[in-house]
């Protein structure tokens, strides 16, 4: 992983379903990418069909480092299954959406 | 805690979320509604309900229901978020103040009955949302009603979860029982509490930290509900508590548990329910603004007899003893900033305000004004902020009536037609730099300069810079309106902003740009109460600076003349003092004195003294009224020699050097200076 000056920063990309089963994975990969410079303000979630409460703990991890770099962090490609859970929690007012063409 | 205890809170509560409100009703008026705003709102408004319904406040159930139902229909498109009806919500929440601050102020709870405004103001929201009337007009008729009248027997309840952390890996997921919760009834309202989990190096991403609590409402139950957790009951602590029992005298038992659960929300959040999940997570205590004062007091003593301390123990010569009392005077220090901290707000609320300001003004002038806030982190102590109110609003509404010109104008001169009033707030060495400032005409300097010589405020051949022009402006009964609108008058009230602004030992400024705009900066010191001070010494009687305003300390240089009121430091200029002379002192001078060299905002100053005593921390005392005239000193503190010690008003004292003509008016300062100086 490369990290660029702020504009080139890399998204942080979550690439399988955020459940418990993967979550301790999923937790290292993100701690090491975020000391690489990688940009919570832009979270991937193209490869992520599913997620329970563990995913959603990881992304308020993501979402708390966002607002710690003055930024919001926007979901690229949320599945409709995370956006539901999140619709759910009340907690889509936190993050922004984007969908990449 | 009975239900009256609580009150207050619920006042706290219901004040800040019509605030809320306001403000998310301001942005959909500005920006457009959009579905987070209008979210926001309608959460606000149900929040509100609940808590009003919770101590039986009919007239606010049932307004708040009205208000409520519109969002609800505006989120599910039923219709649209109309400019008249967001001005028509805004005077609802005006109304809602009004009836809370009756509340506030003793008013008889039971007796409210809804005012004809109110009335009013229900029947047209009604028109323009096109809420039936049957559903609403039910529940405003009859106001005992519960905050959820559609079904006889449908409840509302708080559920509050809080799982162990091994329920993930027991195979349980919180989320499917609060899905399962969906298929008997509808989740209201629901907060993710997220204050437990760890930062992320720390975090064991198979643990549940979260927490929630959940408004449900439903026709079944309580056994139902239960049951609904029956899976995860060793896993999780389950709170379950129904909403509005104590509307009914029999439950007054449960009543006073959910008061209790409610106000524990408060204290523990201060911003409950409303705003998302960050307000939540802000985990804030609510202290009477009193007891903080006495703390500052407390550590004021503890510091002047911690000063007195260290002087013994230096005098006794124990190392043992010296070595304790600087442990313990660190300590202090600290104490002391931290609790100074405590009284830190952030200037964001002020602002926030004035959105409404602008709006209402910009009305009532025709104008089209944007208002731009930045700096909103920026923090004050909380009794700079309240009395720094006032000015503001003085500022904001000058420039929007006098600043801006009318759209024609604007439009002659290629400008925008939309306006901006631009507030801006940042820290500037130990200072904090408010500013004010508009995109209009700017002031127009021969006609100041004009007015000021028909007034006898300048001399008719004075020249003045530009700085000093516009302060003309702030001189009292200088105004150069024509025309005085009912709003104000540029000029008129100016004199009270300024006194307003030096009574909190602060300064202001204007600077102006013909054709282009006005920027007012007002410079504030950061807290009231204690500073770190420097000490210095004239003629044996100690005075203080702010240490943060001390730039450097040079040796005036043997032999050096005073011809003037400048001298050469290091190829500068700079304007100094003799505080000898200035506090006519007539004993000799010493061999070798010092200058000290102070920085207020862009100005410099040297003040020349015999010799420097270092760094104190000084709690400032006020003068008394005797001495409120003196210009130059801004208050005293004591030693720890139990001596006195005046502190120097830097922001006077810079002014007195840059306008040297005007010494001669100081007599009153050096007459007081030597009754001071004898306290």
């Amino acid at each position: 992983v490369t990290t660029g000056n702020g504009a080139e920063r890399q998204a942080l990309c979550f690439a399988e379903d955020m459940t418990v089963y993967n979550a301790a994975t999923q937790k290292e990969q993100l701690v090491e990418r975020l000391r690489n410079n990688a940009d919570p303000g832009r979270v991937d979630l193209k490869q992520v069909a599913e997620i329970d409460t563990a995913g959603v703990q990881l992304l308020l991890v993501v979402r708390d480092a966002a607002r710690a770099a003055g930024g919001t962090a926007c979901l690229l490609d949320a599945s409709p299954a995370v956006r539901e859970t999140l619709r759910l929690l009340r907690l889509e007012s936190s993050f922004e959406f984007a969908n990449t063409p | 805690m009975n239900i009256d205890e609580a009150l207050p809170t619920f006042i706290t509560e219901a004040r800040e979320l019509l605030r809320e409100m306001e403000a998310g009703l301001l942005a959909c008026e500005q920006n457009g509604a959009d579905t987070d705003t209008v979210n926001a709102i309608f959460r606000s408004a149900h929040t509100l309900k609940g808590a009003a319904g919770l101590f039986g406040l009919d007239p606010i159930v049932s307004f708040t229901h009205v208000m409520e139902t519109a969002l609800d229909r505006v989120r599910s498109g039923k219709c649209t978020m109309t400019e008249d009806l967001t001005a028509l919500m805004i005077e609802g929440t005006d109304h809602l103040v009004a009836v809370v601050e009756e509340i506030a102020g003793g008013g008889n709870v039971q007796a409210l009955s809804m005012q004809s405004s109110g009335e009013q103001l229900l029947a047209r929201l009604r028109v323009v949302a096109d809420v039936s009337t049957d559903a609403a007009g039910k529940t405003a008729s009859k106001p005992a009603a519960d905050a959820a009248p559609a079904a006889p027997s449908e409840a509302r309840w708080r559920i509050s979860l809080r799982f162990k952390p091994d329920v993930l890996r027991n195979g349980m997921d919180p989320l499917s029982f609060i899905r399962y919760l969906t298929t008997f009834g509808e989740i209201e309202e629901l907060q993710v509490l997220t204050d437990k989990v760890p930062p992320l190096d720390a975090l064991d991403a198979e643990c549940c930290y979260l927490g929630y609590e959940i408004d449900f409402r439903t026709t079944e139950k309580r056994a139902r509900i239960e049951a609904a957790f029956e899976f995860v009951r060793e896993d999780c602590e389950l709170g379950i508590v129904q909403h509005g029992a104590a509307a009914s005298a029999s439950n007054a038992e449960q009543a006073n548990k959910a008061a209790r659960a409610d106000s524990k929300l408060v204290a523990a959040d201060g911003k409950p329910a409303a705003g998302d999940a960050k307000n939540i997570e802000k985990r804030t205590i609510r202290v009477e603004a009193d007891k903080l004062d006495r703390l500052i007091d407390l550590i004021g003593e503890l510091i002047v007899a911690g000063a007195s301390t260290n002087l013994i123990a230096s005098r006794a010569k124990l190392a043992d003893l010296s070595e304790s009392a600087s442990r313990l005077s660190r300590l202090v220090e600290e104490v002391r900033d931290s609790a100074l901290t405590l009284r830190m707000v952030q200037i964001g609320g002020t602002f926030s305000r004035f959105h409404r300001i602008v709006r209402d003004v910009a009305r009532d002038l025709g104008k089209q004004i944007d208002l731009e806030i930045t700096g909103a982190e920026t923090e004050l102590d909380k009794t700079v902020v309240e009395r720094i109110n006032d000015p503001l609003v003085h500022l904001v509404r000058n420039a929007m009536d006098h600043g801006i010109e009318p759209a024609e104008v604007r439009e002659q001169r290629g400008k925008p037609a939309r306006a901006k009033v631009r507030l801006n707030a940042y820290h500037d060495s130990g200072s904090v730099v408010i500013e004010v400032s508009d995109d209009g005409g700017g002031i127009n300097k021969e006609r100041v300069l004009a007015k000021a010589i028909e007034r006898g405020l300048v001399a008719a051949d004075a020249v003045l810079s530009d700085k000093e022009v516009f302060a003309l402006i702030m001189e009292p009964g200088f105004s150069t309106a024509s025309v005085i609108s009912n709003l104000s008058g540029r000029g008129v009230g100016m004199d009270v902003v300024k006194s307003n602004v030096e009574e909190l030992r602060g300064s202001i400024e204007i600077q102006s740009q013909p054709g282009a705009g006005t920027t007012v900066q007002i410079r504030l010191p950061l807290t009231l109460a204690i500073i770190d001070g420097f000490q210095m010494r004239v003629d044996g009687a100690s005075y203080v600076v702010p240490l943060n305003m001390v730039e450097e300390c040079v040796e005036l240089p043997e032999g050096s003349s005073f011809v003037g009121d400048y001298f050469d430091l290091r190829g500068k200029v700079l304007p100094f003092l003799r505080l000898r002379e200035l506090f006519e002192s007539d004993r000799p001078r010493p061999a070798r004195e010092s200058v000290v060299v102070v920085r207020w905002g862009s100005e410099r100053l040297g003040l020349v003294v015999d010799a420097l005593d270092g760094e104190l921390q000084a709690v400032i005392k006020p003068l008394g009224k005797m001495f409120a005239r003196l210009r130059g000193i801004s208050g005293s503190t004591i030693l720890g020699s139990g001596a006195v010690a005046l502190i120097l008003d830097v922001p006077a004292l810079c002014q007195m050097a840059s306008h040297p003509g005007r010494k001669q008016k100081n007599s009153a300062l050096i007459e007081g200076s030597q009754t001071c100086s004898v306290i």
